[in-house]
């Protein structure tokens, strides 16, 4: 080949591969979109209800999820591999105390919790990029929903989760420094305060205070709980629920339900408190769940199907948290036992005669059955049912120890 | 080849009678060593039109020869090619015959080396590995083409992860590439780029569909193996893992006009290896699932040549059960493929292939339906589900699959080639699964339905230019091309509870509806690339050239990458500088060649932020955070540079040798963010190119032949690899474990070892009293060994006798490597799962409580110690060796070392003892052949199969055995009949 012929093929041969490098460029950026993913800068003003549901449905598996696991590590539930289908060792090890740090279940409880976290933390930021809103109303609805939720993430924390075995506590800050349980409710606190300001209604408001009145009484804070609860929700007041559907499952449906029993209740509920007094029925649905041959293990029934919602908080709640502080501050004992009295009353029970701090707690126990408040109560009674050194938290697993920077990750 | 056929054929075809002035060429071409006739082969005068092709006996006539002195050149699939000078007088009959001396290991053959590049084998600069099925006993017993290439080509492992017919598969290539991606190489077929992956359908424990059980084995006909980015660097990003390239069979214009060819298999699948009764105390009852499934193959080929076109057509019909109930695959598959050469410069390929697939997939792994879980974990058999239960459930994959390509080459000119191809690969797949309403399921009520289905389109359109010349005094090639990429996937589901009748299965009247969701892909890929070549006379080549790559899933911040190769060999052999040593050697051949090539990022991982709905939840649908993308996402990069040296001596024996460096950098590492950060739905994390492996192996491929006379010739085939590697860096993300956290990868460590704390012994109290078991280091982890193998090697035989019997066998083995027992680990453990006997015996005697579950019968009779006695010390120090909770899961991993047979078939070639019949002169091949498949297994592992894995073949997970399907033992026999 002659070298002016070469140098002529080479130049041509450079021009043809530009250009089809540059065709390659088009070529492959010429592909259509994802369905279900949407970048972020398209969502506006009118998407931000989407984000509150987004926030709203994030949490309410963050909390049912923590409740479950944490009746689990109370005495009120346990794990037993007689029971069918009972096979997790997440659970049989969270049930024992010793939840290990690659607990896997734990760690499926975290995530979506710091995914509300950062959809409550992205919802105020995008209020306030947005700015002014065609329509006010969003705003304030966001507003009101980053704040509630935004507590309600730092509660979780606060009340289930520890970095040692009685350690509680977890993070104010995604990504950032532990935080020890106390800080955490008082923090929870503040956030909710900020809520009351965007409440749209006295229910709002009444449970936004009833929240307080728990995060405070759980802190050992009882005058402000007390003066928190008597601004809380009232009899005939709809409770706070965490709200499921068919394909965002309540988690006790495949944990300790219907649809896969692996959790069962104590002895205690059918073997005692139903045999001494069937009407406690009402708020102690149980039921047989299948096992070995011989043996004999009830599940919890208040959450029967997938969709069956979970309270976060109730006014009956509210009322024996009244009851409990009048006790602790030396306060007024007939209103406590009115006060219990009114809760048992509901549910057709026969009144009691007297209350003490004893009287609460097994009262707290049946009212609050598979509600996540029971491990709260051992603790707070020192009535821990697990040899000493078991974890009375569920523990912050590797998953956050090995990529938080803050915990050595 | 195939100008040559085509002029011997018109010479067949259409003899005109000889001119007195014109002489003629006959003869026979017969092999060397038996002296059989080689039919088929070519005989041509180098440097005209003029050839012939061997009949039945090896004869061959040439008429109409030109008076002259010509080079007559005799060559044959797998023979060396032979030339002799021949002077042709007018009138003449003049007769040569050819002995020719065979290739063994295809040296003359020319082998595809990379996009558009190929040279003969002794030659190629890089290792590819050519595997022809035409020297295998391919007699059905191959259910798919991972069979049938497993153990055949050192440095290419190929894991079947549990025994279910049609289950997935993980290729093992060299290293295993990168750190980013599946580790799976490219696949060609006939041209098409075609889908190499997993679909999981409708959980049944781990195991999922393989899209390559819809090919039939029976079709190929080559299959070249390009094991490295050195090799691949040309294919562009994903040919970090090697390519392979199938070649399907294609009419051979042989003598007879239309060639039939059919086979019938008959066989059945059975278990291999029994669960040890002494370790599971229900072992027996986990054996007695086991059954004979029974397996039939029917196929008849069609293929024969018309004028300027061939075709070959082949109908294939395979019905198989497995060795567990629910398990069976049935394929149905048709094949065309046609040539035709309407001129000198044109030929046109067109292939097409479509398939129909069943496959009924049993319950198993990590499922509380399996059937191994409710027979191996617990004392109590049909624990969690009942056995008439799980027997009804049904899980089937369907699949209709279309391959098909066209392919047209044009020589506008003497040593241009200009060849574009077009291939498409199109699957559409469906899984039912059905639990009736008749019986109960945890999770279910009243029965459920689902329905998935997946349609999934991939087009490749390659074109490339050849260009061959001569320049200073050597063979020149340039050659330039493109390639583009279309990846197109759409699938949806639906799931509904509450049935009516067992007898009506209509989705539409389940009650309660449970999940729907739909899922859309689109990515593309395209490449530009140039590569020259120097090529002295076959006994220096050196190249060099490089790829520029494109695709939808780099980040728009990321533009494009260049992926460079050279590579270089010699012929030491050949050149005649060196002394005479190199006169023993056939072949004496150095190469050393350097690559790169890459893995692609996720097809999202290059977008921005992205929100993505939730579940319809209890408040409605909302919008969250789905994932944080990284929009400067690049490929994984990895350079190899590899060399070898490649021998034979004369007579047969021969051996290869590689070596190679794999170094990966940009490898994507998921940042995780902590989960208090709020972690996305699907990535958990942001993508990031920082992390670094290197990785490093040998390859030698040993071969003899130590007896080829006409009665007795013997070849045996040896390959050995070693393999390893390091993660060099995560770039500061935090180590990556696996589901169940056992392995890790972890810089400073092999990718994927086992990483669990270490046992140190038994603690007690003060009284003597066992109290539990103590780890070393407070419970930090340890590495415990890699998954996969780190030596692997097989042995091939091949004996044949009498020129009518013939022998096969393959072996293979693995060693160096660990695989978890996590079946018997489940069952040892406090509870009431305890199936482990000695773990049982143990409890008993420290006194420790023991499940209800477990028949007291079993361990009344066992004495208990007193604490403090060496007995007592003796059988807790035992004990905590045998504890299968997750901190002691140590125990249960174990060495994974095992040799298996593979194959051995006998097959019996009557062809000859009958041609002698009355009628049957025509008969071309009738051969029986007896074939078993995986017929012994040495190992210590204490499970049936040490190559199983529960989460399927392309995951994370690797060499877990949990309650997984062990592969079964094959026996076949069948018959082939040629006429």
């Amino acid at each position: 080949m002659q070298p002016i012929a070469l140098r002529t093929a080479i130049g041509a041969l450079l021009l043809l591969g530009w250009g089809f490098g540059s065709g390659c460029s088009e070529f492959v950026q010429d592909i259509e979109p994802p369905i279900d993913e949407v970048q972020d800068n398209l969502i506006d003003e009118s998407q931000i209800p989407y984000v509150i549901i987004g926030l709203q449905q994030q949490f309410s598996q963050a909390y049912g999820q923590a409740a479950m696991l944490g009746d689990l590590l109370s005495d009120q539930c346990f794990f037993d591999t007689r029971v069918q289908n009972a096979t997790f060792p997440t659970y049989q090890n969270i049930d024992l105390g010793n939840p290990l740090r690659d607990n896997n279940s734990t760690t499926g409880a975290m995530l979506p919790l710091g995914r509300a976290y950062y959809i409550s933390k992205d919802l105020l930021e995008r209020v306030n990029r947005i700015g002014t809103f065609r329509n006010d109303a969003i705003r304030i609805q966001a507003l009101y929903n980053a704040y509630l939720y935004g507590g309600l993430v730092r509660f979780v924390w606060a009340s289930y989760y520890g970095i040692g075995p009685t350690q509680g506590g977890g993070f104010d800050e995604g990504g950032g420094p532990f935080v020890p349980s106390a800080q955490l409710y008082d923090r929870a606190v503040a956030l909710w305060n900020e809520a009351l300001k965007y409440a749209q209604n006295d229910l709002q408001r009444r449970t936004v205070y009833s929240l307080i009145a728990r995060a405070h009484l759980y802190n050992g804070k009882y005058a402000e709980a007390r003066a928190a609860a008597q601004q809380g929700l009232r009899q005939g007041d709809q409770p706070f629920l965490a709200q499921y559907s068919t394909q965002d499952t309540n988690p006790w449906y495949f944990g300790g339900g219907r649809g896969r029993t692996q959790i069962v209740v104590d002895t205690r509920f059918w073997q005692r408190y139903l045999v001494e007094d069937p009407k406690e029925a009402a708020r102690l649905p149980v039921e047989r769940a299948a096992s070995a041959p011989g043996t004999t293990y009830y599940r919890q029934a208040k959450y029967p199907n997938r969709e069956s919602a979970l309270p976060i908080i109730t006014w009956q709640e509210n009322a024996l948290m009244l009851a409990e502080l009048e006790l602790r501050l030396g306060g007024n004992t007939a209103q406590a036992l009115a006060l219990v009295n009114q809760v048992r009353a509901a549910y057709g029970l026969s009144p009691l005669s007297q209350v003490n701090l004893d009287v609460i707690y097994v009262e707290r126990d049946k009212e609050l059955f598979v509600q996540g408040q029971r491990l709260m109560d051992q603790r707070r009674f020192g009535r821990w049912h697990l040899p000493a050194g078991t974890w009375q938290y569920l523990e912050i697993t590797e998953r956050e120890r090995l990529s938080n920077p803050n915990l050595g990750g | 080849m195939s100008k040559g056929l085509l002029t011997a054929f018109a010479l067949l075809f259409f003899p005109l009678l000889g001119w007195a002035q014109e002489g003629t060429i006959r003869g026979r071409v017969l092999d060397r060593d038996t002296g059989e006739p080689l039919p088929g082969a070519n005989v041509v005068l180098q440097g005209t039109t003029l050839g012939a092709a061997a009949n039945l006996q090896g004869e061959y006539t040439i008429s109409r020869v030109p008076p002259g002195t010509y080079t007559l050149v005799a060559s044959f699939v797998g023979y060396r090619r032979a030339q002799e000078q021949v002077t042709v007088r007018a009138g003449e009959t003049i007769t040569v015959n050819f002995r020719l001396e065979v290739d063994v290991r295809g040296l003359e053959e020319v082998v595809v080396t990379g996009v558009a590049s190929r040279t003969a084998k002794a030659i190629a600069p890089v290792s590819v590995s050519r595997l022809s099925t035409a020297n295998l006993e391919l007699s059905g017993q191959y259910t798919s083409l991972t069979q049938l290439v497993s153990g055949k080509i050192a440095g290419l492992q190929i894991v079947n992860p549990s025994g279910n017919l049609g289950g997935g598969f993980r290729f093992f290539m060299r290293s295993g590439g990168g750190l980013y991606g599946t580790g799976q190489p490219v696949i060609y077929v006939d041209g098409v780029r075609i889908t190499n992956t997993e679909i999981g359908g409708f959980g049944v424990g781990g195991q999922q569909y393989s899209t390559l059980t819809g090919l039939n084995p029976e079709d190929i006909e080559s299959i070249e193996v390009i094991k490295g980015a050195a090799g691949g660097a040309l294919y562009g990003t994903s040919g970090q893992n090697g390519v392979i390239l199938i070649t399907t069979k294609r009419a051979r214009g042989l003598s007879n006009a239309i060639q039939v060819d059919y086979r019938s298999t008959f066989g059945y699948n059975t278990q291999a290896r029994k669960y040890d009764p002494n370790i599971y105390l229900t072992a027996n009852a986990a054996n007695a699932l086991f059954r004979r499934g029974p397996i039939q193959d029917h196929a008849l080929a069609l293929q024969g040549t018309a004028g300027w076109t061939r075709y070959y057509t082949s109908l294939d019909l395979r019905r198989e059960d497995g060795h567990l109930p629910s398990n069976s695959l049935f394929r149905r598959s048709f094949r065309a493929n046609f040539d035709a050469y309407p001129s000198d410069r044109v030929s046109l390929k067109v292939n097409s292939f479509f398939s129909l697939i069943e496959n009924d997939r049993p319950q198993n792994d990590n499922n509380i339906f399996g059937y191994l879980g409710n027979t191996l974990l617990t004392p109590r058999t049909w624990y969690f589900t009942d056995s008439a239960a799980i027997r009804a459930i049904e899980n089937t994959f369907r699949e209709n699959r279309f391959v098909g390509s066209i392919e047209l080459t044009y020589a506008p000119m003497a040593g241009m080639e200009l060849r574009g191809v077009m291939g498409y690969d199109g699957l559409d797949t469906r899984n039912d699964a059905t639990y009736p309403p008749n019986f109960i399921y945890s999770g279910r009520v009243r029965g459920e339905r689902d329905i998935f289905q997946l349609s999934r389109n991939q087009f490749n359109y390659d074109l490339s230019l050849r260009y061959s010349y001569p320049l200073f005094g050597m063979r020149a090639t340039t050659i330039a091309g493109t390639q583009a990429f279309i990846l197109t996937q759409r699938s949806f589901f639906v799931q509904k509870q509450n049935f009516g009748s067992e007898l009506v299965r209509n989705i539409g009247s389940g009650l309660d509806f449970i999940n729907a969701n739909e899922a859309f892909t689109n990515a593309r890929e395209a490449g530009l690339f140039l590569q020259q070549e120097f090529n002295y006379n076959d006994k220096l080549f050196f190249s060099g050239g490089f790829r520029w790559d494109f695709a939808s899933a780099y980040g728009r911040d990321a533009g494009n990458i260049f992926y460079p190769r050279a590579d270089f060999s010699v012929r030491l052999d050949q050149l005649g500088l060196l002394p005479g040593f190199f006169n023993l050697f056939n072949l004496f051949k150095a190469r050393l060649a350097y690559g790169e090539s890459g893995a692609l990022p996720g097809t999202l991982d290059g977008q921005p932020l992205l929100w993505g709905p939730t579940p319809p939840s209890g408040y409605g649908v909302g919008l969250v955070v789905s994932r944080f993308g990284n929009t400067a996402i690049k490929p994984e990069r990895t350079r190899e540079i590899e060399g070898g040296i490649d021998f034979e001596f004369r007579g047969g024996y021969g051996l290869e040798f590689t070596y190679y460096r794999q170094f990966t950098t940009n490898s994507i590492v998921t940042f995780l963010l902590p989960p208090s950060q709020g972690t996305g739905v699907n990535s958990g994390g942001i993508p990031r190119n920082v992390g670094r492996i290197d990785a490093w192996g040998a390859e030698v491929a040993a071969y003899a032949t130590p007896v080829r006379t006409r009665n007795v010739q013997a070849t045996i085939n040896a390959s050995f690899a070693y393999q390893d590697n390091r993660v060099k860096s995560l770039g500061g993300a935090s180590d990556i474990f696996d589901a169940f956290s056992f392995t890790v990868i972890k810089p400073g460590l092999r990718r994927n070892t086992f990483y669990v704390p270490r046992v140190k012994g038994p603690r007690y109290d003060a009284q003597g009293r066992f109290i539990g078991v103590e780890l070393e280091e407070n419970g930090q982890r340890f590495d415990h060994g890699s998954p996969i193998p780190i030596y692997t090697g097989s042995v091939a035989l091949n004996v044949r006798l009498f020129r009518v019997l013939t022998i096969t066998g393959n072996g293979r083995y693995a060693l160096g490597h660990k695989v978890l027992n996590y079946t018997l680990a489940f069952t040892s453990r406090a509870g009431d799962f305890m199936n482990h006997r000695e773990y049982l015996e143990l409890r008993r005697k420290l006194g420790l409580s023991i499940g209800t579950n477990v028949p007291r019968s079993l361990y009344e009779n066992i004495p208990v110690l007193t604490p403090g006695t060496e007995e007592y010390r003796q059988a807790a120090e035992r004990f905590v060796r045998l504890m299968g909770d997750n901190p002691t899961v140590e125990n249960y991993i174990l060495p994974g070392d095992f040799f298996r047979l593979d194959e051995l078939a006998i097959s019996f070639d009557a062809t000859s003892l009958l041609r002698r019949l009355p009628g049957a002169a025509n008969l071309r091949s009738f051969v029986i052949t007896a074939a078993g498949r995986n017929l012994f297994l040495t190992t210590r592992y204490n499970n049936p199969d040490p190559e199983v894995n529960f989460n399927g073949g392309i995951t994370i997970t690797n060499g877990q055995d949990f309650l997984t399907l062990p592969a079964p033992r094959v026996y076949t026999l069948s018959l082939r009949l040629g006429l």
